[in-house]
């Protein structure tokens, strides 16, 4: 058949092109979620040795361990949301947890409205004396 | 008719530099960090190794010292070192216990000062101590640790002791095309740690077992040297700036 076939490139362009953007966001996200998961790590693994290393034994060495995630978090990045993050230390007997929680906003655009917030969660353990 | 095929694929074509760039960014940092903490555990070990291996010196020399004051007495069997224990070997473990505190036998000699004219001498006193009051099940108890912050004596009781400084160091990687190409290559980086055998803050078997101990005449009840990681104090000052990158 031949028809004319004027403009049947931007017609697949406009169907395509979506596909693409959404692509590109997922790609984004991911980028994002590994950033934060390995910030989120450093963070917490900064807080438990600032833990163990400044706290002298009657006093709890949270203080140490949220000014060190801190620290980090402020520096790694301009997102704001990192800024809010949930920095946690918690004992074991012969050891010092710090977990360092980051939400991290969903920017896919249906899949938003189900799940808005990704938290990226981190933690390490070191041993206490 | 225009062939009109492979559109996508040009569109491809500008995306695909973003993507990567993206990519080799995140790839990149991670494992930096990664790199980082190993770097920082292994300099962390390192320290408390070697001021473990001193802790276990300083031990030795303790239980050394024990068995030098009973040979010197009469009273090996009793072990009451009180009068008539030479004079001689007490003052010899004071300045020992003075010096490593708790090595020493024996502690709180009288005329400390008149038998040794060298140096300052800070008297033991019950004022100067660091004590903590503790409310467990019950009313309050008083534990009594020892002298932490003596600003004359014999030696200086806030360097008291070896330490260990230990720095780590990381070589750059050669990455892909280079070592640092397009910024995404992972650099030279160090780490520093130190560590220090330790008596006091470690011992949490005084407060477990209720009992009020006073250090003034010795480490009778004898906890031992244990190795601690502490903030890096190069001499004076405590580095507290934050995380060395």
């Amino acid at each position: 058949m031949r028809g004319k076939t004027h403009g049947q490139a931007l017609v697949e362009f406009v169907l395509v092109i979506p596909m693409f953007i959404l692509v590109f966001i997922c790609i984004i996200q991911t980028a994002l979620l590994f950033n934060a998961q390995y910030t989120a790590k450093y963070a917490s693994f900064c807080g438990a040795r600032a833990a163990i290393v400044h706290a002298k034994f009657p006093d709890k060495p949270d203080v140490y361990a949220k000014l060190a995630a801190r620290y980090v978090l402020n520096a790694g990045s301009l997102n704001p949301l990192k800024q809010v993050a949930l920095v946690k230390g918690e004992y074991l007997l012969f050891e010092y947890r710090v977990t360092v929680t980051i939400p991290i906003k969903n920017y896919i655009p249906l899949y938003n409205l189900f799940v808005p917030i990704f938290p990226v969660k981190a933690s390490t353990r070191l041993p206490v004396e | 008719m225009k062939k009109s095929k492979g559109q996508t694929t040009v569109l491809l074509l500008f995306f695909l530099p973003i993507i990567l760039l993206i990519l080799a960014y995140t790839l990149s940092n991670g494992k930096l960090i990664y790199k980082r903490i190993k770097l920082q555990n292994a300099t962390d070990g390192a320290a408390y190794t070697a001021a473990l291996w001193q802790a276990r010196g300083l031990n030795v020399i303790s239980d050394l010292n024990w068995c030098l004051v009973s040979a010197y007495t009469a009273e090996t069997l009793t072990q009451n070192f009180t009068y008539p224990v030479t004079k001689s070997v007490i003052l010899g473990q004071d300045m020992i216990n003075r010096t490593f505190p708790g090595t020493g036998a024996l502690a709180g000699y009288n005329n400390f000062s008149r038998n040794f004219s060298n140096g300052k001498v800070a008297p033991l006193s019950l004022s100067g101590m660091f004590s903590l009051k503790v409310k467990r099940f019950g009313k309050p108890i008083m534990l009594q640790y020892m002298v932490k912050d003596t600003e004359t004596a014999w030696v200086n009781q806030r360097n008291r002791g070896p330490f260990v400084l230990m720095i780590g160091f990381a070589g750059a990687e050669t990455g892909f095309i280079g070592a640092n190409a397009f910024g995404f290559g992972i650099p030279a980086m160090k780490a520093i740690a130190q560590a220090m055998p330790d008596k006091e803050d470690t011992d949490i078997r005084k407060l477990l077992n209720e009992y009020d101990i006073s250090l003034v005449t010795g480490d009778l009840w004898d906890p031992s040297y244990e190795p601690k990681l502490i903030p890096v104090s190069l001499g004076l000052t405590i580095l507290s700036k934050g995380v060395l990158h």
